[in-house]
């Protein structure tokens, strides 16, 4: 019996699995992800926006304008005079953009948490799936465009599959074989990107990375080196390279499987190094653990053609 | 009106006693006046007040303080066109008229700023490639020149004056205060956060000018990183070099300053370590000797806690502790915030400031204001460290958790442009947050520490 048909198997016996995997992790990525909006300052649009606001409000433009044309002779259009808006009405707007991103935040949660369920009588509200993923996916852009964290430009492929779960979760929601088909492949596209930049992260020695190390082991008291610390993670880095390029590449369950428990080691490793407080870390990660093992699940071939195989074409009730 | 022209001539104490009160009132409404209006100069006139970057002029004026703060410094400068002979003469006495000094010392280190000239735009729609071209050249970013001159063996607790000469361009004489060999009468403002909202980050840094002529003790100002938005732009760097050209006091006092480096100040043409003088692979952290009495130990929390830092840290505090009767630390992600999550540094940083006891942690990034509970092994405990911070020099501030158990029982937060003044004494350290109206928002006096 080959691995695939004992995949078809097992998904006959649990019909629901590949869902409800798929609808738990998006559930505890949001999940990780709002908690910091809702305690911690706010998501990553709302900073941009609030700052986008803040610098458009204290002119700060038309003041740059004013110095490279008086201090630096560069002729740019100077704008006179520079309006600075009154605090309190910056203030007032800020306040409304925090509240309009907590909203957000809010209603992505709900959508996360009531989609799996209203799925189950309206089927086709799957779609809406995709307001959590465009969330995300803005937050990861916003991310890069706020910068101020080693390679934050990379955001957006680093959390393809936190964003991509839910473009998963409407495929699989809507099954047949050419979505499922999509669903493969978006979930070893996102799996590819994020283990890659990770891995280039790790190749690259991030200091986040370094201090996770640094941290974990030291709770074990192992006094980790520099040299070792750094040893370690570029082989950690190679690995995710390799993975990434093998989840592309081949339909090799094992690799598969490693990188679930991978994906979960690393999620857990914040938490771990940081104490109990760093959970919404460990929950926004959970994806990258859920993407490898939901392609198991699917048990789809790993080639370079969106061609739907025969092997998992049975079709299963919408949840 | 009448009655002043029919008493003021009849007699002449009068006439003197009219003149001198007048004068008085003038006088005390002149500085009265100064103060008040710190939050509404407009910003044509907050410009005026910086050098224009021209030909081999002298500007953008700082001295930079890593070590030795009794003995050394770094003076560093810019100028529009490279030049060729780059001098700082200083003295322990004023040059005067004909501005002569006891010492000189040619700049170490000159070069051109690392400039990223920014992509040529594409021509717009009916627009010509020469109006295009036109449009672009005005995008060129003019070139900018450092000039650091280290000058060492100075005199402690002593005025050193100085001009600077670029190929025969002088600039006005300044003065700074190398700090007391021994003691620690003297004050330090801290500061973050100055990377937008330009306007307010000039008021903030006229606020620190104010701050040193009212309390003349003001020995130099600690940055907590976050200078400016990219720190790979030049473009922004010269803003806000120009505009710490007014932390300079009116009688040409420059208040040294102690870099940080904040998570928006990296880049990979290491503009950061060119604006201060700084070796990138050996001096992202660093200790700054104020006295033998006072260290002021400075964390990068862009770089990994573990390793090399923390292996530095141990070994710094084990050094200093015995030695220094106030043991600070600046960084500029916060253990303790009172926005965001903690610094992914904090299970490495803040055991080893357990262990040597360190007095004071000054943390920026937050854009509020914080002072915690002292805290020990993540516990309230009155022998633990109080951490202060998070930046006020310009940036919007934010709002903070109030529901946090180092803030809310017995510590204090809340959200307005800052900086703290730290009082030295011998057995005590006060610890002021000042507004930009010059009022304290919290009055906080810390113990020292049995040794």
């Amino acid at each position: 019996m080959t691995v695939q048909t004992r995949m078809v198997i097992s998904l006959k016996e649990h019909p629901l699995l590949l869902t409800r995997i798929a609808a738990l992790a998006g559930m505890m990525t949001v999940f990780g992800t709002v908690w910091p909006v809702l305690f911690h300052g706010g998501s990553a649009v709302g900073e941009l926006l609030v700052r986008t606001h803040e610098v458009e409000a204290a002119g700060d433009a038309d003041f740059e304008a004013m110095m490279e044309a008086d201090l630096y002779g560069e002729t740019g259009e100077v704008s006179e005079p520079v309006t600075e808006r009154d605090p309190a009405s910056i203030a007032e707007h800020v306040s409304l953009l925090r509240d309009l991103d907590r909203g957000v935040a809010i209603l992505c949660l709900l959508l996360a948490v009531g989609l799996p369920f209203l799925c189950r009588k309206w089927p086709k509200v799957a779609w809406l799936y995709l307001l959590p993923a465009v969330w995300l996916l803005m937050n990861a852009h916003a991310g890069a465009m706020n910068g101020g964290k080693a390679f934050a430009e990379l955001a957006v492929p680093a959390q393809a599959t936190r964003w991509g779960m839910f473009v998963v979760l409407a495929l699989l929601l809507s099954r047949n074989a050419q979505t499922d088909c999509i669903a493969n492949w978006v979930l070893r596209i996102a799996c590819a990107l994020t283990f890659a930049i990770h891995g280039w992260e790790a190749f690259q020695l991030s200091p986040p990375f370094q201090d996770l190390l640094y941290a974990t082991f030291g709770h074990v008291e192992i006094g980790l080196s520099e040299s070792a610390c750094h040893g370690l993670l570029r082989a950690i880095g190679m690995m995710d390279l390799l993975l990434a390029v093998g989840v592309t590449a081949i339909h090799f369950r094992p690799l598969l499987l490693w990188m679930g428990c991978w994906g979960l080691i690393t999620a857990a490793s914040r938490p771990i190094a940081m104490g109990f407080d760093a959970w919404p870390e460990f929950a926004m990660r959970l994806p990258n653990s859920a993407a490898p093992l939901l392609v198991v699940l699917l048990g789809m071939p790993a080639a370079f053609s969106l061609s739907p195989s025969k092997i998992t074409t049975q079709q299963e009730p919408a949840t | 009106m009448n009655k002043k022209s029919t008493k003021i001539p009849l007699m002449n104490t009068s006439r003197v006693g009219f003149i001198v009160t007048s004068l008085t009132f003038s006088l005390i409404a002149a500085v009265y006046a100064d103060d008040v209006a710190l939050s509404k100069l407009d910003v044509k006139t907050l410009v005026s007040k910086m050098t224009p970057l021209k030909g081999t002029t002298p500007a953008q004026w700082r001295v930079v303080w890593t070590g030795d703060a009794s003995r050394e410094a770094t003076i560093s400068w810019t100028t529009a066109e490279p030049g060729t002979k780059h001098v700082v003469h200083y003295g322990p006495e004023s040059g005067g008229n004909e501005k002569k000094f006891a010492l000189s010392q040619t700049c170490q280190s000159n070069g051109a700023y690392s400039i990223e000239q920014p992509k040529p735009q594409k021509p717009k729609e009916g627009e010509s490639a020469a109006e295009a071209a036109k449009r672009n050249s005005r995008m060129k970013i003019s070139p900018a020149y450092y000039h650091h001159a280290r000058v060492k063996n100075l005199n402690s607790d002593t005025c050193y004056y100085f001009i600077l000469e670029s190929d025969g361009e002088q600039s006005r004489e300044f003065y700074f205060r190398t700090a007391p060999a021994e003691g620690d009468d003297f004050t330090l403002i801290h500061g973050g956060d100055s990377r937008s909202g330009h306007a307010d980050r000039c008021r903030m840094n006229l606020r620190i000018a104010e701050q040193a002529i009212s309390e003349p003790k003001v020995l130099a100002f600690a940055h907590g990183g976050d200078y400016i938005v990219t720190g790979s732009k030049w473009e922004q760097w010269r803003l806000w070099l120009s505009q710490h050209e007014l932390t300079t006091l009116k009688d040409g006092r420059v208040l040294p300053i102690i870099p940080t480096k904040g998570n928006h100040d990296g880049g990979k043409n290491g503009l950061y370590f060119e604006v201060f003088d700084l070796a990138e692979k050996t001096e992202r952290w660093h200790t700054t000797m104020l006295g033998k009495d006072v260290a002021l130990v400075t964390l990068d929390t862009n770089s990994a806690a573990g390793g090399a830092q923390a292996e530095w840290l141990e070994a710094e505090m084990k050094r200093l502790r015995p030695e220094v009767r106030w043991l600070l630390v600046q960084y500029h992600r916060p253990m303790y915030p009172a926005v965001k999550g903690p610094a992914k540094h904090a299970p490495i940083f803040c055991p080893i400031f357990d262990k040597y006891n360190v007095d004071i942690a000054l943390e920026s990034d937050g854009h509020c204001m914080k002072r915690t509970v002292p805290i020990r092994d993540g516990k309230k405990d009155s022998s633990g460290i109080v951490y202060v911070g998070e930046g006020g020099l310009g940036v919007g501030q934010r709002k903070t958790s109030e529901d946090r158990w180092y803030i809310n029982d017995g510590g204090k937060a809340g959200s307005e442009h800052h900086v703290i003044q730290l009082d030295f004494t011998p057995d005590k350290m006060r610890v002021r947050f000042i507004l930009m109206d010059g009022s304290a928002w919290d009055d906080h006096t810390i113990k020292v520490r049995k040794r």
